[in-house]
């Protein structure tokens, strides 16, 4: 990191910002963070006991793993134990669980899966191995979708007939609608940064207009979030609802438009499943029928299979923000990081992970939402 | 999976650069950025460069901060 940007986590700046927040709070606020890259920050740098009580921070859909559908793990895994295949995955993926186990399990009986950090990679795995068939699970937001979709033109472009994607990329605006128009009461959205960085800001424009909710588009630093949600603050008091963009040094008002033009090129917008959320329509990113033979879906045949999903399992309503991991009877016991039964838990942007990372294991196991206030002004 | 590394351009090969960040050195692709130089700073998520990084702009960001909270203190 440049020692400009070090400045993000510059403890006198923290200082600064929280007594503005503190004299900046007008009401009790609830506030959301959609990005799962927020969520991991936020518990990672203790902003959320650091804030005024009347604000409560609540965790959204953002972590693609923990949205990522049952049926669609299910897929993966049948094609995982299919012959002459090599699952080249993200790591985040490994432990997400479907009705057949997951992806580290079936490894263990066997099927081929390697770890990559890149699509690309996933394709050089394709070139290099010419008698098996190499599937690359493509998961993300607009974050990822548009390097997946390089990956595709590539594969076109050097005639590689052995690499497969299996699409399930998702898009934010619409899955924030969905919140935005449900019943949990949200007073302002911290808009996700990276998302942002390829959507633009401007596409939240309707989430103000519409439904009257301030979107503040913030960065990852502890400077970058506690700057956002005093802008959300400063709206609040003002009966304002506008979307402004605290990460304008990597967020433009129309975002990349190169990538959305590759992103576009290979994948065309659909109704999609969303794990927590159900079906949102124009959520999900299908790859067009011109990559067709590149799509895993029409190449390789797999079966529905029957739900064993633990009931028990809260992921659903932690998504949407009705409810925290200390809700959860799976939290802390049946559900770790080690053996995850729910969604959430699994990747480190997930919710459950965060607070069992940052709060349950550094809190003698005390899962309470009171804030542990420190003094700030010392 | 949302997560992007700030890191530094220092040499570009087509649209593959080789990129750096705390010792961290990584090929990169660029292919859905423009015109990148050169010593730009870039954020780079899943081994794709997203976009370019206005330093000045965030500097800029960080003197509102200073500013904003020196007005607090004086109500």
């Amino acid at each position: 990191m440049t020692k400009e940007l070090q400045t993000y986590r510059n403890a006198d700046l923290a200082k600064s910002l929280l007594r503005q927040i503190e004299k900046e709070v007008s009401r009790p606020l609830r506030i959301m963070e959609v990005c799962g890259g927020h969520t991991m920050a936020i518990h990672k740098y203790g902003i959320n006991n650091l804030l005024p009580d009347d604000i409560q921070l609540i965790s959204g859909p953002g972590c693609p793993v923990c949205v990522t559908p049952v049926a669609y793990m299910d897929i993966l895994l049948q094609i995982a134990m299919q012959p002459d295949v090599i699952i080249a995955s993200y790591g985040d993926l490994m432990r997400v669980p479907g009705n057949l186990g997951n992806l580290e399990a079936v490894r263990a009986k066997g099927a081929d899966v390697r770890l990559v950090i890149s699509p690309l990679d996933a394709l050089k795995k394709a070139k290099e191995n010419p008698g098996k068939k190499v599937v690359f699970p493509a998961i993300g937001f607009e974050t990822t979708a548009p390097g997946t979709a390089v990956a595709l033109l590539k594969a076109r472009e050097m005639d590689v007939d052995n690499f497969f994607v299996l699409a399930s990329h998702r898009t934010m605006p619409e899955a924030m609608q969905k919140l935005a128009s449900g019943k949990i009461n949200i007073d302002g959205f911290i808009g996700p940064g990276h998302v942002s960085c390829i959507t633009g800001s401007d596409v939240y424009g309707f989430l103000a207009s519409k439904y009257g909710i301030p979107v503040v588009i913030s960065g990852f630093e502890p400077i970058d979030l506690l700057m956002s949600l005093l802008m959300i603050l400063k709206q609040a008091r003002l009966s304002k609802a506008v979307v402004e963009n605290q990460y304008d040094r990597a967020v433009k008002p129309a975002g990349n438009v190169q990538a959305q033009k590759i992103m576009y090129s290979v994948f065309e917008s659909c109704d999609a499943e969303w794990r927590g959320l159900g079906k949102i329509n124009g959520s999900g990113l299908e790859i067009r029928e011109s990559f067709g033979k590149w799509n895993a879906l029409q190449h390789f045949k797999t079966s529905p299979v029957a739900s064993n999903e633990d009931k028990r399992c809260i992921c659903g309503k932690i998504l949407t923000g009705l409810k925290d991991p200390g809700q959860c009877p799976l939290f802390g016991a049946q559900c770790t990081p080690e053996q995850p039964v729910g969604a959430c838990m699994v990747s480190h942007e997930g919710t459950c992970n965060a607070w069992y990372r940052f709060k349950f294991m550094s809190n003698g196991n005390n899962t309470s939402t009171s804030r542990q206030r420190r003094k700030i002004n010392a | 999976m949302c997560l992007s590394i700030p890191m530094q351009i220092k040499k570009i090969d087509g649209d593959l650069a080789i990129a750096v960040s705390n010792g961290l050195k990584m090929q990169v692709s660029i292919a859905l950025i423009e015109n990148v130089t050169l010593e730009d700073y870039v954020l780079v998520h899943t081994g794709f460069a997203i976009e370019k990084i206005d330093i000045e702009r965030a500097m800029e960001m960080i003197e509102n901060i200073s500013t904003a909270d020196s007005d607090t203190e004086k109500l």
